[in-house]
């Protein structure tokens, strides 16, 4: 008989260690078993394949394009602005076109700005008048 | 030339197609590491737990085990998941062994010691309920603590193939694989946890 063989004694008693273990771990907690089916999920989702992101392959000309905008935003502002008129800020229309609130904030202000400078009407009006009763007068009078 | 293609499968082939089953290619195997993950957790947890003396701590180690065999070796025979699933567990519970040892070591040095009641879980609150009445209760609580606190004093060796043989029910060849070594030294380590954790409890009686 060898030395590490068991005798009926150690047979027992392994086979009553066992089945206490075994009944241990059939009732565990309701705790702890939501947090191994939790650790389970997240082992097994974390080896799911990655799925294809295909916006990745759009990412490059996005970019691209935003460049674009922006640069024609700064050149446009920079040759059309009139003399005597300080051109606005060029990112400020970058803001503009994010931020839809602050599109219809600037429409207000615009609209505002208007109301308050009537004198720009009268003036037109006056120029209007002027050009029309100048050329009815006959030439030479 | 034809300008339709027909397929040439006879009665026989339909008949084929028809008795197999379907198969989910779309994440080949994971039902299958599912099914082993489901049925070895709650083992798993009590091995980590015997080892470590916390929930908490054995619930992270089984996490990171199962982590680990997913990432690494699903790809691997289902019949080698269980040796390579508990060898992953028994090095990550060592990890935390000795983790645990620096910082005790490191904590030996401060004048002021953070508490550790959240450390050193009752072990009779984490007791099993085995539905029984109250003094049949505390007796299995009480017979289980001490077979638990045995198995935690055993040398590590010993106490996994302790475990892996009697608990899980590994073979000899599966436990030394499961352990790193030969079936004859997994077989000494068996032999001398049965002696040592008889000598330990002496009259056993779950």
């Amino acid at each position: 008989m060898s030395s590490n063989e068991m005798d009926a004694a150690d047979t027992e008693f392994a086979l009553r260690a066992k089945a206490l273990l075994g009944a241990s771990a059939d009732e565990l907690s309701g705790k702890v078993r939501s947090r191994l089916t939790q650790a389970r999920y997240a082992a097994l989702e974390a080896a799911r394949p990655a799925p294809a992101r295909h916006w990745r392959n759009w990412a490059p000309a996005g970019a691209v394009a935003s460049g674009v905008l922006i640069a024609l935003l700064f050149v446009g502002k920079q040759g059309s602005a009139p003399v005597g008129v300080v051109a606005a800020n060029p990112l400020d229309d970058v803001e503009l076109l994010a931020d839809a609130d602050a599109y219809e904030l600037g429409q207000e202000q615009a609209q505002e700005q208007d109301q308050a400078q009537p004198g720009d009407y009268e003036f037109y009006e006056w120029a209007a008048g002027q050009a029309e009763g100048s050329s009815s007068e006959p030439v030479g009078s | 030339m034809s300008a339709f293609v027909t397929l040439s499968l006879d009665a026989a082939d339909f008949a084929r197609l028809r008795n197999e089953p379907l198969q989910d290619t779309t994440h080949p195997g994971a039902r299958e590491m599912d099914a082993f993950l489901a049925g070895v957790e709650r083992k798993a947890f009590r091995f980590a737990q015997i080892a470590l003396r916390h929930e908490d701590d054995a619930l992270d180690a089984v996490q990171d085990a199962m982590l680990q065999l997913v990432r690494s070796y699903s790809q691997r025979p289902a019949t080698e998941w269980r040796p390579l699933f508990y060898r992953i567990l028994e090095n990550r519970i060592r990890d935390m062994q000795r983790h645990r040892m620096v910082r005790g070591r490191l904590l030996s040095w401060l004048p002021f010691r953070p508490d550790e009641d959240d450390e050193q879980a009752d072990p009779l609150a984490q007791a099993p309920d085995p539905g029984q009445g109250p003094v049949a209760r505390l007796e299995a609580e009480q017979t289980l603590e001490a077979l638990d606190v045995a198995l935690g004093r055993l040398p590590p060796r010993q106490r996994q193939a302790f475990l892996l043989r009697n608990f899980e029910g590994l073979d000899v060849a599966e436990t030394a694989a499961a352990m790193g070594c030969s079936e004859g030294s997994a077989k000494t380590h068996y032999f001398r946890a049965v002696q040592a954790l008889r000598g330990a409890l002496g009259d056993f009686r779950p």
